[in-house]
């Protein structure tokens, strides 16, 4: 058990050692925050509005240690854990993947451009456009 | 002096070459700029038209394995080789699981999606067909129609049953995904998304006609209506399925073929419904899945038995590899009513043809090699095919006798 707690510590030590992650979206939003559960939904296909209006959800690149990280943390699951369950809603028409950027630049650009783009940064990144609407514990 | 004169043309040479490089930078700028635009416009349009696609290669083998076949002439023969879906003891199978499937995706407007979905399968000798062929109509962000050619929700993994990178084994569980055909059907659905506080839910229903063709004959279903709730709950998934059908089902006189008459067995809009219990918990690390099933059709004279079946999966994922066992089993509940039917045997021998009871353990791995490709392995060994009614092979050419019934399992899974 103190083995396993050990082992586990180590697997999450870069994460500590690393900035935060924040859930963002554009500076207009009429969001104002999002718990943990409405992340978790948002970034599965579960939720598809919020407050009434569409959202949509950001990815970054398939290899990005931030992508990797934010799904490590928030749902526990490794990249190839979420394309299998994302293989199971595009097949049935259940859903698609959240749209898929070519870098954090254009992450950042998307954000600026609708206030139905939701995204993951680090903390450092963030911009005066940008709305915090959840810190990862 | 010629050293001043040399300076002085080098001075000049590079401004001169300065100035060049200067204006090509620009135009490289201007290029790079438009080549930019370009690409831009490209990732807009890429959103507008989605693909993705699915590979198996699988292979299948028995041990060696013992039974009884009934021989048309000479009744039950003992000691007959028994083969599964096919597959035997002497060589790897590589047709039953393999197979390939493709789905294009558009945006028609903001609100309306079409869709088209090939399968070409080994089982079907890799002969394209229209899986998915429907349109979709968001009504709002959460509740959606969609009109066409649909696979029916019958089971939870019913919908992606050819995608088998979404699931862990290389076979669903027979007992249970044999019960009833998974298949198309021309129709509609409306799906509504909605939470309960922190529980999210998938409300389901559908309507329209399936085809389901099977070696008894051919099931005609009309008015197919059925609904399914699936709810999500942190690491738990639920999900209830009930529907019904009116199903007409032709058998033939084959009186003057030396045969049984079977028409008055024949089903007109005969009732029947499917029913589904399911659930799922997904740590990350622990998997447990369980469906229990059942299928009724009020036959003439009782001849369609009632098929209960049920499954029970846990797997543990220790980085990308997770062995899992499953336990999976299917019972038919046969009646007496044969008895008063115009022909005994006639009717005793389409309850025979539908009969199922088996159980099994499976005990299989998944290795996920990268994200987007899987291999796996997973053997079978089935057992109890012998009740107080009831005496069925399932999906066996014939009843096992043999005391190990094993069916081993490769494969090789990749979803793009």
């Amino acid at each position: 058990m103190l083995k396993k707690a050990a082992v586990l510590l180590t697997l999450l030590m870069p994460l500590f050692a690393q900035a935060e992650l924040v859930i963002v979206t554009n500076q207009d939003s009429p969001l104002s925050s999002l718990n943990q559960n409405e992340v978790k939904q948002l970034f599965s296909g579960q939720l598809r509005s919020l407050a009434g209006k569409p959202v949509q959800p950001l990815d970054l690149p398939a290899k990005d240690p931030t992508r990797e990280k934010f799904y490590l943390h928030i749902m526990g699951r490794t990249p190839e854990q979420m394309r299998a369950y994302w293989t199971r809603l595009i097949f049935t028409g259940q859903g698609k993947p959240p749209r898929e950027v070519s870098s954090s630049h254009e992450l950042k650009i998307l954000l600026g451009s609708s206030a139905e783009y939701i995204g993951y940064i680090e903390e450092e990144a963030l911009t005066s456009n940008m709305r915090v609407l959840y810190q990862l514990p | 002096m010629t050293v001043l004169y040399r300076l002085i043309t080098g001075i000049l040479a590079t401004s001169v070459a300065t100035s060049i490089w200067a204006e090509e930078l620009d135009d490289r700028l201007a290029q790079a700029e438009a080549r930019l635009a370009a690409l831009e416009a490209q990732s807009m349009s890429s959103e507008k038209f989605r693909f993705n696609g699915f590979i198996t290669l699988g292979m299948e083998r028995t041990n060696t394995i013992e039974g009884i076949v009934v021989d048309p002439a000479l009744g039950p023969v003992a000691g007959q080789p028994i083969s599964y879906r096919g597959s035997n003891s002497e060589n790897w199978n590589l047709r039953e699981y393999s197979r390939a499937g493709f789905r294009i995706e558009t945006d028609i407007n903001e609100r309306t999606g079409a869709v088209i979905q090939i399968l070409a399968s080994g089982q079907n000798d890799y002969d394209a067909e229209l899986q998915w062929a429907y349109l979709s109509y968001n009504i709002k962000p959460e509740l959606v129609w969609r009109a066409g050619r649909l696979v029916l929700p019958t089971y939870m993994h019913s919908q992606y049953t050819q995608a088998s990178y979404a699931y862990p084994w290389i076979e669903l569980p027979s007992q249970v995904y044999g019960t009833l055909p998974v298949n198309t059907m021309e129709g509609m659905d409306l799906t509504w998304q909605f939470s309960t506080g922190n529980v999210g839910h998938a409300l389901n229903v559908t309507w329209g006609t399936a085809d389901v063709p099977t070696e008894v004959g051919r099931y005609l279903v009309n008015n197919q209506a059925g609904m399914n709730l699936k709810s999500f709950f942190g690491n738990f998934t639920t999900r209830i399925s009930y529907s019904v059908g009116e199903t007409d089902l032709d058998l033939p006189d084959l009186t003057a073929l030396g045969g049984p008459d079977l028409s008055p067995y024949s089903l007109d809009s005969s009732f029947g419904y499917f029913a589904s219990v399911g659930g799922q918990y997904d740590n990350g690390s622990v998997l447990l899945i369980s469906e229990v099933v059942q299928l009724g059709v009020n036959a003439p004279y009782g001849w369609f038995p009632t098929q209960t079946a049920a499954y029970l999966t846990a797997g543990y994922r220790m980085g990308r590899l997770m062995p899992h066992l499953t336990w999976s089993g299917v019972e038919s509940d046969v009646n007496d009513r044969c008895a008063s039917a115009p022909s005994a045997v006639a009717c005793g021998s389409l309850v025979s043809q539908n009969v199922a009871r088996s159980k099994s353990w499976t005990l299989g791995a998944r290795y996920d090699l990268d994200a987007g490709i899987a291999l796996k392995a997973e053997a079978t060994s089935f057992y109890d095919f012998t009740g107080d009614k009831t005496a069925n092979g399932t999906l066996f050419s014939g009843l096992p006798t043999s005391n190990d019934v094993v069916v081993f399992r490769l494969a090789v899974d990749a979803a793009f």
